[in-house]
């Protein structure tokens, strides 16, 4: 998914317009923030999800951070795509979000549903491993579990989540070094021989 | 905030737990993208209301600036060129018809029409020496 625009915009073509759109946006133009918007509310929300891990706490997070966006489009350098400069905003309004929200419990997902191809037996298996991942993720601390599913599951590079999570990019590798030899004791069992993968 | 060491080595990444982490992760949930995006929208409208007037309010602004700048601006630029223009006609074409001593070219620019007030000077000069004439005898 990554993309020419530091992995984390558009297609190139999209960024192009994107300027375009941006620039009609900071006059006001109702449509072409409606195309930011639908352009860029999945990832926008993954990414908050990601850093909440809680259903209704990312969409909040993604609408707030579309609305600030829209607030600050002014401070949207010129030339530059729309994208890696509104996912730092998501990013920044869902860790406000989880630093002054209360806390709450980890979201209860709904499971969803598993791959037609998997079997009843394989589909055990797999819920047993997403519970333990999970649990593993839930262990580590926020900013570490942060910066792994960013690079992990949203395939930002490490220096591109660090940028999003407003933290040196030197910290970041160190985190995720970190985050990845504490799962690696908590995994174990499933990373032996004959185990996932 | 700097944590511990900082070499390329950090960046190392581990291909199976990678993979045993994707195959364990539950994703985001499902967004109900179309309300959602109506709750973004819906709310958004105020503030780009705002923007367009804002803007309109803006390009207002900026043509009255120029307008007060560039109305007089043109119109001193306007007499300045009336002035010369006028002066041109007046001077280098008589005086150059003049210098020449050609009767035809200074017949011709008094009969232009384009040589404004050098045909009332060269009237009121006859009319000088005219009356000059006249006086001396007696």
């Amino acid at each position: 998914m990554t993309s020419a625009v530091h992995g984390t915009g558009p297609p190139s073509g999209e960024s192009d317009d994107e300027v375009a759109l941006v620039a009609l946006v900071q006059q006001g133009d109702t449509d072409a923030y409606a195309v930011l918007v639908r352009r860029h509310l999945t990832r926008g929300h993954r990414i908050a999800w990601r850093v909440l891990r809680h259903r209704e706490d990312a969409e909040d997070a993604v609408q707030d951070a579309f609305l600030r966006a829209l607030e600050r489009i002014d401070q949207c350098e010129p030339g530059r795509p729309f994208g890696p400069w509104f996912f730092r905003i998501v990013a920044t309004t869902a860790i406000n979000r989880q630093r002054t929200a209360r806390r709450r419990e980890t979201d209860e997902l709904t499971d969803r549903e598993v791959s037609q191809a998997v079997g009843p037996a394989d589909a055990a298996t797999l819920g047993i491993l997403q519970g333990e991942v999970d649990a593993a993720l839930a262990n580590l601390p926020a900013m570490q579990r942060q910066l792994l599913e960013l690079v992990t599951f949203e395939e930002f590079t490490p220096t591109e989540a660090a940028r999003l999570l407003d933290i040196p990019a030197g910290t970041a590798r160190w985190y995720l070094h970190e985050a990845r030899k504490a799962l690696r004791t908590q995994l174990h069992t499933w990373l032996g021989d004959g185990g996932e993968d | 905030m700097t944590v511990g060491p900082h070499d390329e080595s950090h960046d190392s990444t581990d291909p199976m737990l990678d993979a045993l982490l994707r195959r364990g992760d539950r994703g985001a949930p499902p967004l109900a993208r179309g309300a959602v995006e109506a709750r973004i929208l819906a709310q958004a409208q105020f503030r780009l209301m705002a923007r367009r007037r804002d803007a309109r309010t803006s390009l207002a602004d900026t043509l009255a600036a120029w307008g007060r700048v560039a109305l007089p601006l043109a119109a001193a630029a306007a007499i300045v060129a009336a002035a010369f223009l006028t002066r041109l006609e007046t001077t280098s074409v008589a005086d150059a018809a003049l210098r020449d001593s050609d009767p035809a070219a200074l017949m011709g620019a008094l009969e232009s029409g384009t040589s404004g007030g050098l045909a009332q000077r060269v009237i009121a000069s006859d009319v000088m020496s005219a009356a000059a004439s006249v006086a001396v005898p007696q």
